[in-house]
């Protein structure tokens, strides 16, 4: 089952990939995951996640336009592939599923 | 200004980055960076800097690209040697010159290596080598720090006794007649402590274990063995030896020597424990000042020489306190290999490996050669490469990178360098290695002593030579742009800076080892013409044996119609050289010292440059000494000085001419003589008749036999005394002039390729030029221009350079031989001048004997 198991900072970066939608690539990514978690990474790190998750079929990609302030060169835009999308959701469902099992008592002892 | 980020941050992401990767890494940092630098320009660089180096990581690193070029390329391989191997056979004169030129410098290179190889590796046979030390000393010899082999014999027991020490052995030299039934003859003996077998591993052919530590079991090489038992097995054997004092003694084999390995620098012929040199000369045994001729220890396993060398420091007041006239400055332990490789500067050395100068001078001159021949290659290659013009614009057109077409270049290369190796392995197998032993007395095997430097040599020729001479034209060739070449302006080699700085070279290194060698020639010759300081001709010597012998040989001798005169003499001028200290005042002098009858100074024909020779009745405590030692002594009126020698005051009365001893190496000795008054002397000499030595020599040695039938008859011609010098010396100039002509032969033919491909390059030209009417004078004028003003910037360069070398080289071998003239240079460039003009002039008579229609048909 390998290739379907995500871990977590790979799901952080799906997630961002899919908010982004047609703006996603590397920096705008490293960017976004640190506005909305304040998590800094690296550049490197975000190209290393993605290129696993191309990888796992959980994203594709394709070039995109050129923009000056990148010295003409252009991004890589990235999109959530069905079985990106399928990951997310299962990821979620597992997660809500166990979260709504945590009986009420355990909050109250807290 | 725009801020740009740290360019060689850009380079580094560039270089290493897969290109697929590139664009959308690249864009990502720089992005990156134009938002930082909003904020801080510093920061916004280190942090690109930062990025940069994060993105090193497999993943990002270029490797696809390299893999696909990989499997192209073994693909390719066969091809490239295929088109190598096709273009070497379609250029056929420039093939032949380079594989040609290549060859003889690989040739020489390969010999000159394992020459030097030989001596570098000498003595490696024994197997503690490393472990081996000497006991050398310091003296100061009149302001001169001289090292000295010869060192006290006391110091053995001393060394004993130190943790560190291992084993210690004396070496002591002496001499005898060893008789064995009817054969008899006077042999070199090194008289050693037991140590010695085992510090030391020459091959045995046969050992009882108390060979030496026996007093009466003696150990004998294999030639010895040879020539007085044949083939018959030796130990155990019976034979007497006597002595100095007519003392005789009598031994038996214990051991036999195997042929020692090539690579020897000592080897002894009859080893007698030292013990017997105690029972001989008990005195000298226990002198604390007599010095035996060496001492080698050997330290434990992982030791090393400090216990010993402060041991040694601490004698060397000792020594001083009980030899007054010979100042110790200090003694220590040096290693094996250490004294192998300044033998040549210790006083008595037992090794022999000689002075490294030509050495030196052979290793330099085949290092020139292989220079010369790969800038040759590369001139050639360069220019030659106009001929595949068009196929390497197809190549790139058709995709092939730069690296494509520099590999393909360096390929053929090695291809040509293969070839060169074969074959200069072959001629230096089959002609230089042999004639080079033919030459030498020595016997040089075509192999290294240690494995490892065959394989270095072999791989370093190929590796070096193929990088060497292929890959300035690779980078050069496959730099060209497709597009130039197609439209025809691409433009090369005509004016090309560096075939001309590699044609001056070729020619610099051509007139520095051919002037060298003439300045060297010359140097040679004028001493193999030069005055001995006495007329060796006509005149015989002959050792003596003790007692009533000598005087009665003396007087047969006299006697005898074609002697003219004889002389007595203790220490003879030659092969007898007893070396005293004598002091003026503070200073003291190593000198050679000889004792002579009043006959002497006329026999040997010395030339007396003031006062007198020795009259009849035998001038007590006077001496007569040579121009060396006045200019040692920096006496203005010799005459008016005098010497102290042990004690006693000798006046001089006269000066006579330098006489050359045995060889010119380390220049003139200082000389004495003094009056022979009781003392036995152990040479005879006397000058024949003219045209009648042939027939004294026969008469002398019947008187010998009659004399002493038991002594071996060791009389000579003086004028032999120089032969092995002389032998030497021609060899040098024989191995030079081969250097300097093969030098002269590679610089040839590179100057033959070179001006072969320029005038077939321009054939049109010329052809048009005489259509229009120039004459052949022109042309010639036309061709020579490129070369000529070449030929004597490197005439100016070389030329004085050579000179200068050679004459530093020769004033380190021989500090007296006179002043070089000028002709030796005249010759030399003349000849190099003559040589270059065959050179070229062939090629000029092609071009003028060509049909200019021939050439200019069909465009």
């Amino acid at each position: 089952m390998k290739g379907n198991h995500i871990g977590e900072l790979e799901e952080l970066v799906l997630l961002t990939v899919g908010a982004l939608f047609e703006e996603s690539y590397g920096v705008s990514i490293m960017e976004e995951i640190e506005r909305q978690t304040g998590r800094s990474l690296n550049i490197s790190a975000v190209h290393s996640v993605l290129k696993r998750l191309e990888k796992k079929g959980m994203v594709k990609s394709k070039m995109g336009g050129a923009t000056a302030e990148r010295g003409g060169r252009r991004k890589r835009i990235f999109n959530l592939t069905n079985l990106g999308k399928k990951a997310l959701d299962e990821s979620m469902e597992v997660r809500s599923q166990l979260y709504n099992q945590i009986p009420k008592v355990s909050f109250n002892i807290g | 200004m725009k801020v740009t980020p740290p360019k060689w941050a850009d380079k580094f992401l560039a270089w290493y980055c897969n290109p697929e990767l590139l664009e959308e890494i690249q864009g990502d940092v720089y992005e990156l960076f134009e938002k930082r630098l909003e904020q801080n320009t510093a920061r916004a660089k280190r942090l690109f800097v930062w990025d940069v180096i994060r993105f090193f990581r497999w993943s990002t690193i270029k490797r696809t690209t390299t893999q696909n070029n990989y499997l192209n390329n073994t693909i390719m391989l066969g091809n490239y040697f295929k088109t190598g191997y096709r273009n070497l056979l379609k250029d056929k004169v420039t093939t032949t010159i380079s594989v040609l030129g290549l060859s003889l410098a690989v040739g020489c290179a390969i010999t000159t290596f394992f020459c030097i190889d030989y001596f570098i590796g000498m003595d490696a046979f024994h197997l503690n080598k490393e472990r081996i030390y000497q006991v050398i000393n310091v003296v100061n010899d009149n302001g001169h720090h001289q090292k000295y082999s010869d060192v006290p014999i006391t110091l053995e027991s001393k060394l004993r006794d130190i943790a560190d020490v291992e084993k210690v052995t004396r070496i002591e030299y002496g001499n005898g007649n060893m008789r064995y039934e009817d054969n008899v003859f006077s042999e070199f003996i090194h008289f050693v402590d037991p140590d010695f077998k085992e510090i030391f591993s020459f091959p045995t052919k046969q050992m009882e274990p108390d060979a030496l530590s026996e007093k009466s079991k003696i150990i004998i090489s294999d030639r010895i063995a040879q020539k007085y038992f044949g083939q018959t097995n030796p130990i155990g054997k019976q034979v007497s030896i006597k002595f100095k004092d007519d003392k005789i003694l009598a031994f038996q084999i214990g051991g036999v020597l195997d042929k020692t390995p090539p690579r020897h620098s000592f080897n002894p012929n009859v080893i007698i424990s030292i013990d017997v040199f105690k029972e001989l000369r008990p005195e000298e045994y226990e002198s604390l000042s007599y010095d035996t001729d060496a001492i080698f220890v050997m330290v434990h396993d992982g030791a090393g020489p400090t216990a010993a060398n402060d041991i040694l420091k601490a004698t060397v007041e000792e020594q001083n306190n009980v030899q007054a006239n010979k100042k110790v400055i200090s003694s220590s332990l040096l290693s094996y290999n250490h004294v192998l490789d300044i033998n040549y500067e210790i006083v008595g050395s037992i090794m022999g490996g000689g002075h490294p100068a030509g050495r030196i001078a052979l290793g330099v001159t085949s290092i020139l050669l292989l220079l010369l021949a790969c800038s040759n290659y590369i001139n050639i290659s360069v220019s030659s490469a106009s001929k595949r013009l068009k196929e390497i614009a197809m190549r790139k057109v058709l995709g092939g990178s730069r690296g494509m077409i520099m590999r393909q270049f360096i390929i053929e290369n090695i291809l040509v360098c293969l070839i060169a190796v074969i074959i200069g392995t072959f001629l230096s197998y089959f002609f230089l290695l042999p004639g080079f032993n033919m030459a030498m007395p020595v016997e040089i095997p075509f192999s290294s002593y240690n494995m490892l430097n065959n394989v270095l040599l072999y791989a370093g020729l190929l590796i070096g030579l193929g990088l060497l001479s292929g890959l300035y034209p690779a980078l050069f060739i496959s730099k060209f742009q497709p597009i130039s070449i197609f439209r025809g302006s691409q433009k090369f080699g005509r004016k090309s800076w560096l075939s001309r700085i590699l044609l001056t070279f070729q020619f610099v290194i051509a007139f520095f080892t051919i002037v060298g060698s003439f300045v060297f020639t010359d140097a040679s010759l004028q001493l193999a013409n030069a005055d001995w300081g006495y007329t060796p001709n006509d005149i015989i010597s002959t050792p003596t044996v003790k007692n009533s012998t000598s005087e009665a040989l003396y007087n047969k001798i006299v006697s005898n119609s074609s002697v003219q005169q004889a002389a007595k003499s203790f220490g003879h001028i030659g092969p007898y050289n007893p070396l005293i200290s004598a002091r003026y005042g503070e200073t003291t002098v190593q000198t050679n010292s000889y004792e002579i009858d009043h006959n002497y100074v006329d026999v040997m024909g010395l030339e007396i440059l003031e006062g007198r020779p020795f009259n009849e009745k035998g001038d007590y405590q006077k001496i007569i000494i040579n121009e060396k030692l006045v200019r040692k002594m920096g006496w203005d009126a010799p005459l008016r000085e005098h010497l102290v020698i042990d004690s006693t005051r000798y006046d001089v009365i006269g000066v006579v001419k330098d006489v050359v001893i045995s060889d010119y190496y380390g220049g003139m000795s200082p000389m004495l003589f003094k009056p022979l008054h009781d003392k036995e002397p152990n040479y005879i000499t006397f000058k024949t008749q003219e045209n009648a030595s042939m027939k004294a020599m026969s008469d002398l040695k019947g008187y010998w036999k009659e004399l002493a039938p038991d002594d071996p008859f060791d009389g000579f011609y003086q004028a032999k005394i120089m032969d092995s010098f002389f032998d030497e010396n021609q060899m040098n100039m024989l191995i030079i002039s081969f250097l300097a002509v093969v030098t002269l032969i590679i610089a040839s033919i590179g100057l033959y390729g070179l001006v072969a491909y320029n005038i077939s390059r321009r054939m049109k030209e010329f052809s048009i030029r005489k259509v229009l009417g120039a004459n052949l004078f022109y042309i010639i004028k036309l061709i020579n221009k490129e070369y000529m003003w070449l030929l004597v910037v490197a005439l100016i360069i070389g030329a004085p350079f050579g000179v200068y070398m050679m004459n530093q080289l020769i004033a380190s071998v021989y500090p007296d031989t006179t002043q070089m003239t000028a002709y030796p240079v005249i010759v030399a460039i003349l000849i190099i001048m003559l040589s270059f003009i065959i050179t070229v002039a062939r090629q000029v008579y092609k071009v003028g004997k060509a049909n200019p229609v021939n050439n200019l048909r069909g465009d």
